[in-house]
């Protein structure tokens, strides 16, 4: 081997060296910055709980990122063997031999001391020690490692409760029951789906209501109790999250039903019993022509196509069809009597329902009745807007509308509201009222702040279409009365025959389970 | 002729160098006492091709050194008395109207003592600076015109320069010019007591040494060839050329001492002497190969009276010497990319 060959061959193993400190010293670089990100995994965790598996894995990945990040940067790392000579003369003291003798080496013109000079560095060279030319060094900024672990491991261990207020300190989930925990994050999460509708409807009482879920999940979530606690605590909260669930599916469906809908059926109904009239009216002029027959057939079909299917419009529809106009005739009466009854003897059942829990919460008949609310339970009726479907919900309030009857009620809510529509034709409505299969037609409103009320309504106005239709009046009725009752505008003396008569109408209800007016308390 | 053979040569050659410039050096210590570097830097200079500024206070041997080296050097040797009345007829030499046999007159011109190749000029800054540029021309071109005549100076020429650092009065300061032309600025600083005490010895018990001659001037002149082909580095030329650099206030390289005291750093001939110097000296270390640390031993008598400093520096009593000090210690020897 001549002396080039040797300069060359010590700069080659000074190059291995070099890249073997080089790709050494960047794994320990990153190994530093993936324990700094570790840390700061470790303070987010501490203000947003992981599961412990997720949060390993998080960690892991930050540092086999940054691994793979310096791999990458050392396999592309090259050392230039002059800069490495240079360092080795300096190193070693050899006074700038292998690195003017590789100049003169590389360079395309010679040189007259080009082979004396080769000579001198290759017998220096023989000397060279890699390992004193480059040693491996620690980078500086490693010695906070063992700093930064032992911080990462005091954020996930140490308890910050004892030293920080409770509002810094988010908590780990590792001290609580772990289906407490998912409890929690549920309740969390329907509280901010909640909060997401309420914004949307302007409901700032429900946008509260969204909020203490929200915090009650929170507080579940880094909740420590033992495990029959636990149990006990997610048993109530089951439940209660499933009414929740139910009551936010049902808002989801029941706005599917639009206001124009609603007025269509209405109008619909309305024409229907309209139009039984009419068909009476020409069925009562005795003989038909062969148009009036066809019209009359059509019309009634027709009358099956909008939904008020009926055994009797179809045994009016067959006579007709035979020619048998008077058969016909009856039929099509017994369908408007029947409804008519059916709807009356809704009224008297739910009436009789009324007066027997009035009997129960008055058995003297003279005492006096709480006011605060129309179920006397003034907590149950402030929350009312979230409440899951207690059996005796807040009351609702009939509006003054013509004719209609108001079967059942409902709410975002705990709202059940029962009424009777009261209007100029009331009494003959009352007279009309029985049992009847026709569709119950929903109708949602809004008076001011609270709950939007979906009602159901069956039956239509008997005779002229409302005025104003009934989806915009009725809960602004129902809100006012409820005020006037609150605001005891009403004289003591007729607050019973006030009280009694909505009950009798079956407008409020009163509590029928104990248990569950306790448990929407405790909510 | 082969790389082996090629290299047995100039190894024989180099060794043949070393040999006659320690034999100078035996023999010029046989009356100097001391000052090893003064030698050195003499000698650097002369196979070099420069000239050597020597300062020093009186009576240090200034004057015995040149004329030692005189004496060791087998070349015509030439004293100037530098004087405030001396002109620079008096050193170049002047045009005189002749006669011949016939009666016929004619100008000739007559040689002055500048007409040598070891040139003494004693005290120089007590010289005019009219007459102290008369040395110009023949520093540099090593030629002097007279009446639009060239005259050739006989190489090896070297100018040995002596001044008194503290005597300022009926001196004239030496002016940049004339500094930048000298190849070293050696100071010659006080014996040791040992030093003295053989100074002693030698100049009170017993007669003045007789000096040989060691070289010629054709010897010096192949040394000076040899000197020249080290090779030196890019690396380290770099160095040199940031160390220059640094010596100027506005360069990016310049040190805080230059940026605050210095008014003009060095001349790019600063930088031929410290790669010049660099060469002698790796040679004189028994290299093939130019070091930093060759340059940085050159660096203070290359530089230091190269650098003018303002008016800060002067009243402050700076010395370049300490500004080249600071230049060494804060200039990287490598500079990445």
């Amino acid at each position: 081997m001549n002396s080039e060959e040797i300069l060359h061959q010590t700069a080659r193993v000074l190059a291995r060296r070099a890249r073997w400190v080089r790709r050494r010293a960047l794994l320990l670089q990153a190994l530093f910055v993936g324990v700094c990100l570790c840390l700061a995994v470790a303070i987010f965790y501490r203000f947003v709980p992981l599961p412990i598996g997720r949060l390993v894995e998080i960690n892991l990945a930050c540092m086999a990122l940054c691994a793979l990040v310096a791999v990458l940067i050392g396999l592309r790392s090259r050392a230039e063997p002059m800069a490495l000579l240079i360092r080795a003369d300096r190193a070693l003291r050899l006074k700038e031999r292998l690195s003017t003798a590789y100049e003169l080496a590389t360079s395309p013109n010679s040189h007259p001391f080009r082979a004396i000079v080769l000579q001198e560095a290759a017998r220096v060279a023989r000397s060279v020690n890699p390992f004193r030319v480059i040693p491996a060094t620690t980078p500086r900024t490693l010695r906070w490692t063992p700093f930064l672990l032992l911080a990462a491991i005091l954020v996930l261990v140490v308890d910050f409760g004892v030293m920080l207020p409770a509002s810094l300190v988010g908590g780990g989930h590792e001290s609580s029951h772990p289906a407490l925990y998912e409890q929690g994050q549920k309740l969390e999460r329907l509280g901010k789906r909640l909060e997401t509708e309420a914004r949307q409807r302007g409901l700032e009482r429900s946008l509260e209501t969204a909020r203490r879920m929200q915090n009650m999940g929170l507080r579940l979530q880094n909740e420590k109790l033992n495990e029959r606690e636990a149990l006990a605590r997610v048993n109530s909260l089951t439940e209660y999250v499933r009414n929740l669930e139910e009551e936010l599916k049902k808002m989801a469906v029941l706005e599917d039903v639009n206001i124009a809908k609603v007025r269509e059926v209405m109008v619909n109904q309305a024409n229907m019993t309209g139009e039984v009239q009419r068909l009476l009216g020409m069925l009562a002029r005795g003989k038909l022509s062969p148009s009036d027959m066809r019209n009359l057939q059509e019309r009634l079909q027709s009358l099956g196509q909008q939904g008020a299917i009926d055994e009797r419009l179809n045994d009016a529809l067959n006579q007709l069809r035979e020619g048998d106009l008077e058969g016909a005739k009856e039929a099509l009466e017994q369908y408007l009597l029947q409804d008519q009854l059916a709807q009356d003897f809704e009224h008297l059942k739910r009436a009789e329902r009324a007066l027997e829990r009035g009997l129960e919460h008055n058995p003297d008949g003279g005492g006096e009745m709480d006011l605060d609310h129309p179920s006397g339970d003034s907590r149950e009726y402030n929350e009312y807007e979230m409440a899951g479907e207690p059996p005796g919900g807040g009351g609702g309030m009939p509006g003054d509308f013509e004719g209609g009857d108001f079967l059942d009620s409902e709410s975002t809510g705990a709202n059940s509201s029962v009424g009777s529509g009261r209007g100029t034709e009331t009494e003959s409505n009352r007279s009309r009222i029985a049992d009847t299969n026709a569709p119950a037609s929903k109708i949602t409103g809004q008076s001011g702040e609270g709950g939007v009320r979906r009602s159901y309504v069956r039956a239509l106005p008997l005779k002229a279409d409302a005025a104003i239709p009934l989806e915009e009046v009725i809960t602004t009725y129902q809100r006012r009365a409820e005020e006037s009752l609150l605001r005891e505008e009403i004289p003591p003396k007729n607050r019973d025959i006030v009280k009694a008569y909505f009950l009798a109408i079956g407008l409020v209800e009163e509590s029928t389970g104990g248990d569950g007016k306790e448990e929407q308390r405790e909510r | 002729m082969s790389d082996e053979a090629r290299s047995a040569e100039l190894r024989e050659q180099a060794k043949a160098i070393r040999e006659d410039l320690q034999r100078l050096i035996r023999e010029i210590e046989k009356v100097i006492v001391g000052h090893g570097d003064v030698i050195e830097g003499v000698l650097i200079s002369l196979l070099c091709g420069g000239h050597v500024l020597l300062e020093g206070v009186p009576g240090l041997g200034k004057t015995l050194l040149v004329k030692s080296l005189g004496r060791v050097l087998n070349l015509q040797f030439s004293r100037i008395q530098f004087t405030p009345d001396l002109m620079p007829a008096d050193i170049i030499g002047t045009n005189v109207v002749m006669e011949d046999e016939l009666g016929h007159r004619h100008f000739e011109f007559q040689r002055g003592p500048i007409f040598a190749q070891i040139i003494l000029a004693d005290e120089i800054n007590r010289a005019t600076p009219k007459t102290q540029a008369a040395l110009l021309e023949a520093m540099q071109e090593q030629s002097v015109t007279v009446a639009g005549i060239a005259h050739r100076l006989e190489p090896p020429f070297i100018v040995l320069a002596t001044q008194n650092p503290i005597e300022m009065e009926g001196t004239y300061p030496l002016p940049e010019a004339q500094l930048d032309r000298f190849f070293l600025k050696l100071n010659v600083t006080y014996p040791s007591i040992q030093q003295l005490e053989e100074i002693v010895d030698r100049t009170t018990q017993r007669d003045a040494a007789d000096l040989q001659n060691i070289l010629d001037g054709e010897r010096i002149d192949v040394m000076k060839e040899f000197v020249r082909i080290i090779p030196v580095a890019t690396h380290v030329k770099n160095y040199a050329a940031r160390l220059v650099l640094a010596t100027h206030p506005d360069s990016p390289y310049a040190t805080d001492l230059a940026k605050r005291y210095v008014l003009y750093g060095s001349s790019p001939r600063g930088a031929q002497s410290l790669v010049l110097g660099g060469k002698m000296k790796a040679l004189l270390d028994g290299r093939y190969n130019v070091s930093f640390e060759d340059i940085r031993a050159i660096a203070t008598p290359s530089l230091r009276h190269r650098i003018i400093l303002n008016f800060e520096g002067a009243a402050a009593g700076v010395e370049p010497a300490s500004i080249v000090a600071e230049i060494l210690e804060k200039t990287p020897e490598v500079v990445r990319g």
